[in-house]
This record gives C-alpha cells, structure tokens and sequence, in this order.
C-alpha cells in the first residue's frame, strides 16, 4: 500500500465537494446527488482492497485462520 | 526495514492523514471518514510488519522456557483480533455511530474470550488435580 491513496482520497473528496457546490448553485439537486454517491462508490472501492491487504496481513502476522 | 527508522514516517503519515481529514470534515464529512480509515489502516499494516520479529521472539521464549507453543499462538490470535476490531470500532466512532462500537466491542470481546476460553478450562484442570 502507497501514501498515494491518502491523497487519492482527499483529492477526490475535493473534487467532489467542488462539484457538488457547482450543481447545486446550477440548480441541479439531483446530479448533485449522484455525484457525491458516484464518489463515495470509487473511494470505497480504493479502500476495499486495502481493507482486504490488511486483514492478510494481521492473520498472517498472528496465525489467524 | 525496522520499527525504529520506520516510527517518523509514521508519524508524518499520522499528521498529514489528520490535516487532510480535518480540512476536509467542514466540506465533505464522509471523505475524512474514508481519509482516516485509509490513514489507519496504512499505520496498522506499518506496525503489523513491524510487530513480525516480536512475534518470533515472543514464540522462541516460549519454546525456551518449554511452555507449549499453542499459549502463545492464543495470546497473538487474540491480540491480531484485538487490532482488527479496534481499527473498524475507532472508526465507527469517529463517524458518530457509537451504538454500533460498543456491539462491535461486543463482538471482539466474545470472539477472544471464544479463543481463549480453553485455556481456562486446562488452568481449571490444573487446579482440580491438585486439590484431588
């Protein structure tokens, strides 16, 4: 796992939050929406495999199977 | 690498994973949840490696002082659960859902007393036969 995916992340949370500000001064309620679901989908599939390396490596490390 | 060179990086991701998540709280509150989960989780696989040679010294005591291996391979199975469910309870709390932390708790507390439960049972044994 990088550093990268910590910046990733806030990058996307950025660019969501961006986003979100302009449809919603568009007037665009809905779109909003999506976008900000469309966000938290792409980030939880980052971290998902994370999540996955994570518990390899404590079951590894602590004989957990 | 060790632990020791390893604890300033460490302690480096833990600031920057905290500005990010508090710079990001007033916009967006879910991504400073996903921003310090994706923080721990990095740090926690940082000490897993870390904590490796401790685990194998821990073991080789144990085989030294003839104590059978499986007392140490509980204690670490219990201490692997204890940080897999720390890791998901903090950040449950951190998300405002502590109804949700203390069942997880819960949970982690059944699982080790599950794991650890039979060694109480030899330490009882133990006992019985010296009072018979």
């Amino acid at each position: 796992m990088e550093v990268d995916l910590i910046f990733r992340i806030a990058a996307i949370g950025i660019i969501v939050a961006v986003l979100h500000q302009v449809l919603v001064r568009a007037g665009r309620e809905d779109q909003a929406m999506m976008t900000t679901l469309a966000g938290v989908i792409v980030v939880l599939m980052m971290l998902i495999t994370e999540i996955n390396n994570l518990f390899e490596t404590v079951k590894n490390v602590f004989g957990l199977y | 690498m060790t632990m020791d060179t390893n604890i300033f990086s460490i302690v480096g991701i833990a600031i920057i994973t905290t500005a990010l998540a508090v710079l990001l709280r007033q916009f967006r509150p879910e991504y400073a949840l996903f921003v310090s989960l994706a923080g721990g989780i990095f740090i926690l696989l940082l000490a897993c490696t870390g904590i490796l040679p401790v685990v194998e010294q821990v073991y080789g005591m144990l085989e030294a002082s003839s104590v059978p291996g499986e007392y140490g391979s509980v204690l670490f199975r219990a201490l692997g659960i204890c940080f897999v469910t720390q890791i998901a309870c903090d950040t449950c709390k951190d998300a405002g859902e502590s109804a949700i932390a203390s069942k997880l708790e819960l949970a982690g507390k059944v699982v080790v007393l599950a794991i650890s439960l039979p060694l109480f049972q030899q330490v009882l044994s133990i006992v019985y036969s010296l009072m018979v």
